[in-house]
C-alpha cells in the first residue's frame, strides 16, 4: 500500500529473455545508485563517482548504459539468469515476472530481524513467444529493441518525477538505506525476486498470519 | 474528595438490596475481623472507572474514617461494585492487609459488639486465633463459621453502619477468600489467572470432594481449625481415574486447554501490541504515556497529520487529511457499514414462528470477514488492496461461482467444527457472564446495542470510540424508551410474585435479626439469595412510578445520540411495532449472550443456505463499490461520502446527487455520515461542492436553532431530563415575532441598534447554550457554560461593536479544551441529525402530500377532513418511502392517531418549526400537486444488483427548490468558524444577518407563514393529535402566498 510500483511488460524470445532483463534491470539501478559515501568529521561527507558503460546486445538491437560495477554486474546477472532457467525449466505457457525491490530497513530489537519496508517496486513481467521462421526472428530483433528503447524512456520519465525518496542516512543509518556491500557503487538496499506463474493469491502465510490475529483479536 | 471522582454508571443502579449480597456470598471462611481495621479502604476503589495510579497514593494510608465516610457517600450498590472490581483489579495492598497492624482498631468494634451479642466472646477469641494459627486451638469449623456469622450480622445492626459498609465488609471475606485460594500467585498475573477457572471447572468437577466442601465430613487437622482448599481435593491418583473413564470431560478439558492457552497468546499478543503502538506514540507523535489518557482523538490525529510533512509517512502524498486516516483504519468496517446499509449481507430472517427478526452474532461476523476481506481465496489480495479480477466486470458469473463454492466450504467447515465451537462458546459464556451476573443479577435484564444496531448506527467513516460514546449517550433515553412498554398483565403478575417473595424474604430476615442461628439452618441462605434474585427480577417488570408515557419524545431524544432510524418509526413511537424494530437494534443482554450461544449452530446454515445465494450481488458490490484511492489503498466508495455519487433525493441532496437507486445510500447514511465526519474533523477540507452542502446544511440548521427562544417553551423546561431541550430546540413552537420586530426596528437605524440587537439574541439565546452544556457529563462543560453568559452579559451591558465577539472568541477558544470541543460537536451533530430526519420528514411527505392527503382511513380524525378530498382513493399511499433495512408494514406515520397528549403536543411544536423551516421549500415551488409518486414507485422496486449502468436516473427531480439562492454568500465564511465554537457564531450570524437585506426579506416570508390564517386551524387538527398538517395547506391553495 506505501509504496509506488511500476509495472513493465514485454515479449521475447526465449534467448532475448536474459538480455532484455538486464537491460531493463540496469537502467533502474543505474538511476538508483549514488558514489560510494565518504564520511568526515562533521558528519558531512563527500560521494565518490560512478562509472557508466556501455553494454551491446547480442540478440537484439539494442545498447544501453550500466553502472560499470562488475559486482554489481555479477549479483544481478546471477539473479536473471536464474529467472531465466526456471522459465525455461516451467515449460508451460512462458509467463513469469521478475521484479525489482527497493527498500528501507528498519532495525527492530533483539528476538525480532529487521523489518524490511519496500518504497518503489518495479515489476517485469516477460512473455516468452517462440518464433518459426528466421524472419520472424529478424524483425523480433528490431521490436524488441524498440520497445525496450520506450521501456528505458519510460524508466527515466518515472524516477525523474520528484517523488519520495528516503532521506539521506547519517554514517550509523547508512545501512539501512544503501547497499554497502559492493566496493565501487552503493545503490539502494534492492531485492530482485522472481515468480514464474500467477500465484494463488493470498498466500498461505499471510491467510495463517491473519487467521492467528483475528482469533487473537475476538 | 475521591467520592466525585468515581463515576457510578447508571446500569449499575438497577439492583438491589444488601441481602442479595449478603446471601450470595457462598460458603466463605469468614475472617472479617482481621482486616476490618486500619487499611480497608487501600482496595476498594480501584475500580475500572477510576485510573488506579490516581487514585492509590492517596488512598494508602488513610484511615478508616475517611474511608467509611466516602463509602457512605456512595450508593451502596456501586460501592459494593467498587468492592468487587477491587476484587479482579490487580491485588495491590495485599500486604497492607496483614494482621498486626488493625489490632488496636478491630478490638474497639468488638467491644461495640460486646453491648450487643452475648456470644462476641468466641468470636474474639475465634479471630485471634486467626491471627495467630499456631495457638494450636483446634475447633470444628461449621460453628466456627456461624460464630462468624452471627458477628456479621451483628455488624450489621450497629447503628450508624449503613448497607455500604456491610457490603464493602462482605466483599473484604470474598475479596480475601480469593486471594486465599491464589495467595502464592506473583502480582501482576491476574490476567491469567482470571482464566484458570476454565480448566479448573473439570478440576472441580472432578476432583473435588464436595462433601468435605459441604461440611458434610469432618476434617482432622491438628494444626489449624479451618478446612483448607487442598484438604477438599481427591487425590491424583483418584482424580485422574475419573477423568480417564470419561471421554467426554477429555474432549472438554482438550477444548478447555486450547482455550487457556488462547487467552495467555492473546495476553501476550496484546502486550505486544501495546508496546508496538506505544513505541510510536512515545517515539513517532512525541506523545508521553502519561499525557495520553487525556488526548483526545483529535489531537492525536492531528499529530499524525503534522509528522506526515515531516517523516512523509505515506509516501505517495505529501499532506495525509484526515479522511486518509480513517480510511485506513476502517477499512473494512466501512464496507461491512455499506453492505448492512445496502441490506447485502442476510442478518434479517423471517422464521415461522418468531417473525421479523435479526440474527448476528460475532461468529457470523468473523465469518463474513473471513470470506470477504481476509480468509484464502477472499475478495482481497492484502489488506489494502481488493484483487484485480474482481474490479473487471467481464466474468462475475465465473467469480459469483467462485465464492458461492467458497462459501460452501467454509459453511461446511463451520458444521464440521461446530460441535468445538459451541463447547467453546458455551465455556466462554458461562465463565465471563456467571461473575458478571452474580455480582449484579440485574444486568441480564438490561439491554445493549445489538451488534446489528451497531452496524446499522454506524456513520461511515466513525472509529469506535466515536461510535461508542454516540450510543452510550443514548443508551439511558432508549432503556428508558423500551421500558415505556411494559405489559400490564406481566406487570401484574410480576407485583404479586414480588409481594409474595418480598413477604417471605421478610420474614426471614426478621428472623435472622431476631437470632442469627436461623442463618446457620439448611437452606435458609439459598432460599434468601433466590427470593432477592426473584424480587429482582420481578421489578424489572414493574414500571417506575413516576415514569411518564411520552415514547415520542424520548425516541426524538434517542435519534439526538443515534442518528439514524427508518422513516416509519417517526410518529409510531408508541406502537410496538416500533418497539419491536428497536429492540432488534437494542436488545436485552442475555438475548445477545443467548443468540452467541446459538450462533455455531445456525451461522452454517446461515452461510451455506443465505449468503451463498446472494454471491453475485456480492461480487457487483465490490466491483462497483469500490475506487482506488492514491495513498490509500482500495476503500469502499460509500466511505467517500459524496453526494454526488452516493446522495439520496430524499436527504437534501436533492439536485446533487447523480445517483441511481442502487446507488444511493439508504436512510441518508451518506448525508448524515458526511455531516459526522466535517463537524467531528473541522480541519477537514473536503472538495468544493461537498464543502458547499455541509455549509447550506449548517447554516440552515443553524438558523433554525437560533430561530427558537428556549424561554417560551414551557414544557421543554419543565421536563427534568436536559436532553429534552435539545430535542425540542427544532421542535419547538416557532413564536418568533419578537425576534422579527426587533429584526424590523433594526432595519430602520442599521448601524446603531445593530449592535444591541445582536447583543440581546446573544442573550436570549445564552440559556441554549447552556442547556446544550447541561448535556455535557463534563464539569469542564460547566465553566464553558459560564464563560457564555458571562459574556452574554458583558455583551448586553456594554453594547459594544459585536466585532470584539469575534475578536474574543480565540481568546476564549484557547481556554476550552479539546475535549469540551468535542462535546460541542456532538451535541451539534445531534441538532443536524434531527434537523435533517426533521426535513426528510418533511420533503417525503411533500411528495406524498396527495397520497396521504387522499388515503382511505376509517380514523376519526377524517371527519375533519373536507369530503372532496377524500372522495379520491389512490392505490400509492402505501408507498411511503421506507428503509430497505427495515422492510416492514407499518401504516405511514400520518395515518395514525397518537394518543397521548405529551405527543400531540410536540407533534404540534414539530409541525410549527418545519412549517417554518419548510417555508423555502413550499413557497418556491407552489407545484407541489405535480409531485408524482414516480419517485417513490421507483425506490420501492429493487433494481437487480447489476451495476452502474443500467440504470439511468429515476427520480424526476421535485419541483421545490434546493434553496441554495437563498444563501447569503458571506455566511460560509462564518461557517468555519462555526464548528468551532457555537454560541459565538451564533451572535456572528445574527450580526451578519442584519446587515444583509436578503435575509431580512427571508426573514419576512417566515413571517408570513407564521401570521398565516388557517395556523390556528391546523394548530387546532395537530393539538387533537392528528397529523394533518401538511395535506391541509396545499388544497387550500396556501402556498400562493408568496
Amino acid at each position: 500500500m506505501n509504496c509506488r510500483s511500476e509495472v513493465l511488460e514485454v515479449t521475447v524470445e526465449a534467448r532475448q529473455v536474459e538480455e532484455a532483463m538486464l537491460a531493463l534491470l540496469h537502467t533502474i539501478l543505474l538511476h538508483r545508485s549514488t558514489g560510494k559515501f565518504h564520511y568526515k568529521k562533521e558528519g558531512t561527507y563527500s560521494i565518490g563517482t560512478v562509472g557508466t558503460l556501455d553494454i551491446d546486445c547480442d540478440f537484439i538491437d539494442f545498447s544501453f548504459v550500466r553502472v560499470s560495477s562488475e559486482e554489481l554486474d555479477r549479483v544481478i546477472r546471477k539473479a536473471v539468469s536464474e529467472f531465466k532457467d526456471a522459465l525455461s525449466n516451467s515449460g508451460s505457457d512462458g509467463m513469469g515476472q521478475i521484479s525489482l525491490e527497493f527498500y528501507q530497513k528498519k532495525k527492530s530489537r533483539w528476538p525480532f530481524s529487521d523489518e524490511c519496508i519496500p518504497w518503489e517496486v518495479w515489476s517485469i513481467k516477460v512473455n516468452v513467444v517462440n518464433l518459426a521462421t528466421e524472419q520472424e526472428r529478424q524483425i523480433c530483433r528490431e521490436k524488441v529493441g524498440e520497445k525496450l528503447g520506450e521501456k528505458v524512456i519510460n524508466v527515466v520519465e518515472v524516477i525523474n518525477r520528484h517523488e519520495y525518496l528516503p532521506k539521506m542516512p547519517t554514517q550509523s543509518e547508512v545501512d539501512n538505506v544503501f547497499d554497502t556491500s559492493l566496493k565501487d557503487v552503493q545503490p539502494y538496499l534492492y531485492k530482485i525476486t522472481f515468480q514464474i506463474t500467477d500465484s494463488l493469491g493470498t498466500s498461505v502465510s499471510t491467510t495463517m498470519r491473519r487467521l492467528i490475529k483475528d482469533t487473537l483479536a475476538l | 474528595m475521591h467520592a466525585q471522582t468515581y463515576n457510578s454508571p447508571a446500569s449499575y443502579r438497577t439492583i438491589t438490596s444488601s441481602a442479595i449480597f449478603t446471601s450470595l456470598l457462598p460458603f466463605g471462611v469468614y475472617r472479617l475481623g482481621v482486616h476490618d481495621g486500619g487499611r480497608v479502604a487501600d482496595l476498594p476503589l480501584c475500580t475500572q472507572h477510576i485510573p488506579r495510579s490516581r487514585l492509590l497514593p492517596h488512598l494508602i494510608g488513610s484511615p478508616v474514617p475517611t474511608v467509611r465516610k466516602l463509602l457512605l457517600s456512595l450508593d451502596s450498590v456501586p460501592a459494593a461494585q467498587a468492592v468487587t472490581d477491587a476484587t479482579h483489579c490487580l491485588a495491590v495492598p495485599k500486604m497492607k492487609l496483614s494482621s498486626r497492624e488493625p489490632k488496636e482498631n478491630e478490638n474497639k468494634t468488638v467491644t461495640t459488639y460486646k453491648e450487643k451479642s452475648p456470644s462476641i466472646h468466641s468470636f474474639q477469641a475465634d479471630t485471634e486465633e486467626a491471627e495467630e494459627p499456631n495457638a494450636g486451638n483446634v475447633e470444628s469449623t461449621p460453628e466456627l463459621e456461624r460464630t462468624h456469622r452471627a458477628a456479621m450480622e451483628q455488624w450489621a445492626q450497629l447503628p450508624g453502619e449503613t448497607e455500604a459498609d456491610v457490603t464493602m465488609a462482605h466483599f473484604d471475606t470474598e475479596y480475601q477468600r480469593l486471594e486465599a485460594s491464589y495467595s502464592d500467585s506473583p502480582p501482576g498475573e491476574e490476567n491469567l489467572l482470571m482464566h484458570v477457572p476454565e480448566g479448573a471447572k473439570f478440576f472441580l468437577a472432578n476432583c473435588v470432594d464436595y462433601d468435605i466442601l459441604f461440611a458434610n465430613k469432618f476434617v482432622n487437622h491438628t494444626d489449624s481449625s479451618k478446612v483448607t482448599l487442598p484438604d477438599a481435593f481427591l487425590p491424583v491418583d483418584v482424580c485422574s481415574a475419573r477423568i480417564r473413564d470419561n471421554a467426554f470431560v477429555i474432549f472438554v478439558l482438550i477444548i478447555s486447554g486450547v482455550f487457556w492457552l488462547h487467552r495467555l497468546v492473546k495476553f501476550i499478543y496484546n502486550v505486544c501490541c501495546y508496546w508496538e503502538i506505544r513505541s510510536f506514540y512515545i517515539n513517532a507523535l512525541k506523545m508521553t504515556m502519561s499525557e495520553l489518557p487525556y488526548a483526545t482523538w483529535q489531537e492525536v490525529q492531528a499529530r499524525i497529520v503534522e509528522i506526515q510533512k515531516e517523516h512523509q509517512i505515506c509516501i505517495h502524498k505529501k499532506e495525509l487529511t484526515e479522511l486518509d486516516i480513517y480510511h485506513r483504519i476502517l477499512r473494512f468496517k466501512n464496507y461491512m457499514v455499506a453492505m448492512v446499509n445496502k441490506s447485502l449481507l442476510p442478518v434479517r430472517f423471517r422464521p415461522p414462528i418468531l417473525g421479523d427478526c435479526v440474527f448476528y452474532t460475532r461468529g457470523l461476523k468473523y465469518n463474513f470477514e473471513l470470506i470477504f476481506f481476509w480468509g484464502p481465496g477472499s475478495l482481497f489480495e492484502n489488506e489494502w488492496s481488493l484483487k484485480p479480477e474482481y474490479k473487471r466486470g467481464g466474468n462475475r458469473l465465473e467469480l459469483a461461482d467462485r465464492l458461492a463454492s467458497r462459501i460452501l466450504w467454509i459453511g461446511i467447515a463451520n458444521l464440521l467444527l461446530c460441535p468445538v465451537i459451541l463447547v467453546w462458546q458455551i465455556l466462554y459464556a458461562f465463565f465471563s457472564y456467571t461473575e458478571v451476573i452474580k455480582r449484579e443479577p440485574g444486568s441480564l435484564g438490561a439491554r445493549c446495542w445489538s451488534l446489528y444496531g451497531r452496524c446499522y448506527l454506524r456513520h461511515f467513516n466513525e472509529l469506535d470510540h466515536e461510535l461508542m460514546s454516540r450510543l452510550s449517550k443514548g443508551y439511558k433515553a432508549a432503556s428508558k424508551y423500551m421500558n415505556c412498554f411494559l405489559s400490564p398483565l406481566l406487570t401484574v403478575v410480576a407485583k404479586n410474585v414480588a409481594f409474595f417473595a418480598g413477604s417471605l424474604l421478610a420474614v426471614l430476615i426478621a428472623l435472622t435479626i431476631y437470632d442469627e442461628d436461623v442463618l446457620a439452618v439448611e437452606h435458609v441462605l439459598s432460599s434468601v439469595t433466590l427470593l432477592g434474585v426473584c424480587i429482582t427480577v420481578c421489578r424489572s417488570f414493574i414500571p417506575d412510578k413516576h415514569m411518564v408515557f411520552c415514547p415520542e419524545q424520548l425516541l426524538r431524544v434517542i435519534l439526538a445520540h443515534i442518528h439514524y432510524m427508518p422513516d416509519h418509526w417517526q410518529g409510531n413511537a408508541h406502537r410496538y411495532e416500533t418497539r419491536d424494530q428497536f429492540s432488534q437494534l437494542f436488545q436485552y443482554k442475555a438475548v445477545f449472550i443467548l443468540e452467541e450461544l446459538l450462533s455455531p449452530v445456525v451461522t452454517p446454515i446461515i452461510l451455506i443456505f443465505c449468503l451463498r445465494r446472494k454471491s453475485l450481488e456480492i461480487i457487483d458490490f465490490f466491483r462497483n463499490f469500490t475506487v482506488e484511492v492514491v495513498g490509500v489503498g482500495d476503500t469502499c466508495s460509500f466511505a467517500q461520502m459524496d453526494i454526488r455519487q452516493h446522495g439520496h433525493p430524499a436527504w437534501m441532496s436533492e439536485g446533487k446527487t447523480e445517483a441511481s437507486i442502487y446507488q444511493q445510500a439508504e436512510d441518508g447514511k451518506t448525508e448524515l455520515s458526511l455531516m459526522h465526519f466535517a463537524i467531528t474533523n473541522p480541519q477537514w477540507q473536503p472538495p468544493r461542492e461537498t464543502t458547499h452542502f455541509i455549509s447550506q446544511l449548517k447554516e440552515r440548521v443553524h438558523r433554525e436553532a437560533t430561530g427558537v427562544p428556549s424561554d417560551t417553551h414551557p414544557l421543554s423546561l419543565s421536563e427534568s431530563e436536559p436532553r429534552s431541550l435539545i430535542a425540542n430546540l427544532l421542535g419547538g413552537p416557532s413564536t418568533l415575532a419578537s425576534v422579527h420586530f426587533g429584526r424590523d426596528s433594526s432595519l430602520a437605524n442599521h448601524a446603531a441598534a445593530g449592535m444591541s440587537d445582536g447583543a440581546s439574541a446573544l442573550r436570549s439565546l445564552s440559556p441554549i447554550s447552556s442547556s446544550l452544556h447541561l448535556r455535557g457529563s463534563l464539569s469542564a462543560a460547566h465553566r464553558a457554560a459560564g464563560h457564555t453568559s458571562v459574556m452574554s452579559k458583558a455583551l448586553a451591558g456594554s453594547g459594544t461593536d459585536a466585532r470584539t465577539v469575534s475578536s474574543g472568541s480565540s481568546a476564549w477558544e484557547g481556554q476550552l479544551t479539546s475535549l469540551v470541543l468535542s462535546e460541542y460537536a456532538s451535541t451539534e451533530m445531534s441538532i443536524h441529525a434531527l434537523y435533517m430526519h426533521e426535513l426528510h420528514k418533511q420533503q417525503s411527505r411533500g411528495e406524498l402530500s396527495r397520497h396521504t392527503w387522499h388515503r382511505q382511513d376509517s380514523d376519526e380524525s377524517s371527519d375533519s377532513v373536507p369530503d372532496e378530498v377524500r372522495s379520491e382513493p389512490n392505490p400509492h399511499s402505501r408507498n411511503f418511502p421506507r428503509s430497505h433495512t427495515f422492510p416492514t408494514t407499518v401504516p405511514s406515520p400520518s395515518a395514525i392517531p397518537t394518543s397521548a397528549s405529551a405527543t400531540s403536543n410536540i407533534i404540534l411544536g414539530q409541525e410549527r418549526a418545519s412549517s417554518q423551516s419548510s417555508t423555502q421549500l413550499r413557497y418556491s415551488g407552489p407545484t407541489t400537486d405535480s409531485l408524482g409518486a414516480g419517485g417513490k414507485v421507483v425506490r420501492s422496486a429493487r433494481v437487480p444488483m447489476g451495476g452502474w449502468a443500467e440504470e439511468g436516473r429515476h427520480h424526476e427531480p421535485l419541483p421545490e427548490e434546493s434553496s441554495e439562492d437563498e444563501m447569503p454568500p458571506h455566511i460560509h465564511k462564518v461557517n468555519a468558524v462555526y464548528t468551532r465554537t457555537n454560541i459565538l457564531i451564533i451572535g456572528q450570524t445574527f450580526v451578519q444577518d442584519l446587515s444583509s437585506d436578503m435575509t431580512q426579506l427571508k426573514m419576512e416570508k417566515a413571517r408570513v407563514v407564521d401570521h398565516d390564517p388557517y395556523k390556528h386551524l391546523t394548530s387546532e387538527i395537530n393539538c387533537r393529535g392528528y397529523d394533518l398538517h401538511q395535506p391541509f395547506k396545499d388544497p387550500l391553495g396556501l402556498s400562493k402566498h408568496a
